[in-house]
């Protein structure tokens, strides 16, 4: 198989504070790759410096070959990588066919190839079908997840990056949710999945684990759900398909910005980790 | 009698009220897109009409010197000079703020409005314009009263604004990405939309209303002078975007007829020797009447 995405020595911070110091990863084309990690590990800084809403400080993203970093969303999307944001971010003052539409936005004169996404789109998510008139602030949570998904899908990318589509979800709903990645993936896309739901490994080719802005696991999703000993110690156990694999107090509400969704403590997590064991990734110098 | 005091400030109003409508619209389009009053819109109005004046009947300002290029291309000059205000506003201004607090950006704002006042005055002293009816003449007499072609204008080119903004922002891709900039402007980013280019189309939309209503209000009027937008279209077009819902486009067409003609059947029907400042009032009675009412405004709801 081949390598769709490449990220080398990537280093991303907010203001003066360096959030990730220099990870590597590679997603290969056509798998589902899982990101798993606590609180404050640094999934969302590293999907958003993948898709152009974060400026990269250093190290390299490549995806088919070429260099990526540093380009602005529009220019992504247009290339195939698309972000389907954490805490859903549909527009909610516009309806279900509306917020679609805008997915398909710098792809909006390919008219044979879009009505064929969004046939796809109403077969993945009948609901939203159903709904498609609606305003989608007024859809259920699990509505509004879908309408993301499909929302990014309608961008007709090669790499859909998806942020935490369980939080919030009931379990059910969660496999739900994943199902339909499993047949996105299926249907040819590329998928990197950010989760704190251990019940994503089932759905995963690969998975890494994300610790303090650093990637402390990589393997198999098979490797990492079968072994309890390699959950327990990265993830803190949890029941899965059912617990997350850390309790969250309060769900972020779907329009806290991103950024500042971020709890700030959560890095100290009581549980005794046996961190020895971490296969750390090495950190080639950075470019 | 009856008729005349009812016919006469009709017509006037609903003409008056098409000029603070277009105005207005131009606030809901920039308070939709920044959350911004922009206290600089009665000068994009007034700078519409200098150039629409100077333009038409020719100019000699410091080295530059414009032959007479008539009414029309006059009225051309004064909606690109405001839109291009509008542009300069959005560059200079509004997008390097775009970080800071709101309060920030709106005396920014403020500050632009009388920086164009000072410019005015260099532009034309404090003396008073006369411009010219872009088409002179009475198509027809209503009860006694005789309507003027520019009067007809102003209301159908209103008319025009309203159901054009209508289809952009209903049916266009581009007027459905400006409604989705202001709602989540990150998933905005992330759909490849240029927040910029949506910016510069909003102030540059606004600035070319503004335009029009400096070209198109003064003939039926009377005049303009140094200040103009501010002084006679900004608190009644603040008004009327207010009573529209501040969001709704035709809430905000809507607003200005209605501020329109409560000023001018309040101007004609009170005396003004017992009752000065009448229409004023008028217009604030309406405005708390209504919000107490429908709090959110006449539609209540984006559009
Ligand atoms: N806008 C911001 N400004 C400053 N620091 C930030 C900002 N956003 C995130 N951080 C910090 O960066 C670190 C990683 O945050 P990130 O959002 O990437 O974590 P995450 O793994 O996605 O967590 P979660 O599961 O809670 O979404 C955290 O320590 C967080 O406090
Ligand atoms: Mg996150």
């Amino acid at each position: 198989m081949s390598v769709l995405l490449e990220i080398r020595g990537l280093e991303v911070g907010y203001g003066a504070i360096p959030v990730l110091q220099g990870i590597d990863f590679d997603v290969e084309e056509g798998k589902t790759t899982v990101l798993l990690g606590l609180n404050g590990a640094g999934k969302t800084t590293t999907v958003g410096a993948i898709s152009g809403l974060l400026k990269p400080w250093g190290g390299t993203i490549s995806f088919e070959g070429e260099r990526i970093d540093g380009l602005e969303p529009p220019a992504l999307v247009d290339r195939g990588v698309t972000l389907v944001p954490e805490g859903r971010r549909v527009f909610p003052a516009l309806s279900v066919a509306q917020n679609l539409r805008l997915g398909s936005w710098t792809k909006r004169k390919r008219g044979a190839e879009l009505k064929d996404a969004e046939e796809k789109v109403y077969d993945y998510f009948p609901i939203l079908l159903e709904r498609r008139t609606q305003m989608a602030g007024t859809l259920s949570g699990g509505q509004q997840q879908m309408l993301a998904v499909g929302r990014g899908l309608m961008s007709l990318p090669k790499l859909i990056l998806i942020d935490e589509a369980s939080l919030g979800l009931s379990p059910a709903l969660a496999k739900t949710v994943f199902n339909i990645v499993d047949r996105i993936n299926a249907d040819g896309t590329t998928v990197i999945i950010v989760e704190q739901n251990v019940g994503v490994l089932k759905h995963a080719d690969n998975a890494l684990v994300m610790e303090k802005g650093e990637i402390v696991y990589r393997g198999s999703g098979e490797e990492l759900r079968s072994g309890d000993e390699l959950r327990r110690t990265y993830l803190g156990g949890g029941d899965e398909e059912a617990a997350p694999a850390v309790a969250r107090p309060t769900p972020a509400p779907a329009q806290a910005a991103a950024q500042a969704s971020a709890p700030a403590t959560s890095d100290d997590e009581p549980r005794s980790r046996r961190r020895s064991r971490a296969r750390r990734a090495g950190k080639p110098g950075t470019g | 009698m009856l008729g005349v005091t009812l016919v006469t400030p009709i017509i006037l109003g609903l003409v008056q009220g098409a000029g603070f409508g277009l105005v207005a619209i131009g606030l809901v389009l920039i308070y939709k897109s920044t959350r911004v009053f922009n206290f600089a819109a009665g000068e994009f109005a007034t700078l519409g009409a200098f150039a629409s004046y100077h333009f038409s009947h020719g100019f000699n300002i410091l080295f530059i010197s414009i032959p007479k290029l008539g009414l029309w291309a006059g009225a051309v000059a004064g909606i690109a000079v405001g839109a291009a205000f509008g542009l300069l506003t959005e560059r200079f201004v509004v997008r390097p703020l775009s970080n800071r607090p709101k309060v920030t950006v709106l005396v920014a704002t403020a500050a632009i409005a009388t920086t164009a006042i000072a410019l005015e005055i260099v532009l034309g002293a404090t003396k008073s314009f006369r411009s010219g009816a872009l088409v002179s003449g009475h198509p027809f007499v209503l009860q006694g009263v005789s309507l003027l072609w520019q009067e007809l204008i102003v209301i159908f080119v209103l008319v025009l604004a309203g159901v054009g903004l209508a289809i952009f922002f209903g049916y266009t891709d581009l007027g459905l990405a400006t409604l989705a900039t202001s709602q989540e402007p990150t998933a905005s980013r992330l759909m490849g939309i240029r927040l910029n280019r949506i910016s510069m189309l909003t102030w540059g939309l606004a600035g070319a209303l503004g335009g029009l209503a400096g070209v198109l209000l003064p003939p039926v009027t009377g005049s303009f002078f140094a200040a103009y937008g501010t002084t006679d279209l900004l608190i009644a077009a603040f008004t009327a975007a207010v009573l529209g819902g501040m969001t709704s486009v035709p809430g905000a067409f809507l607003g200005g007829i209605l501020v329109g003609l409560v000023q001018n059947l309040a101007l004609s029907n009170v005396d003004q020797n017992h009752f000065p400042g009448a229409p004023a009032v008028a217009v604030l009675v309406v405005l708390i009447g209504v919000l107490v009412v429908r709090p959110t405004g006449i539609l209540g709801r984006e559009a």
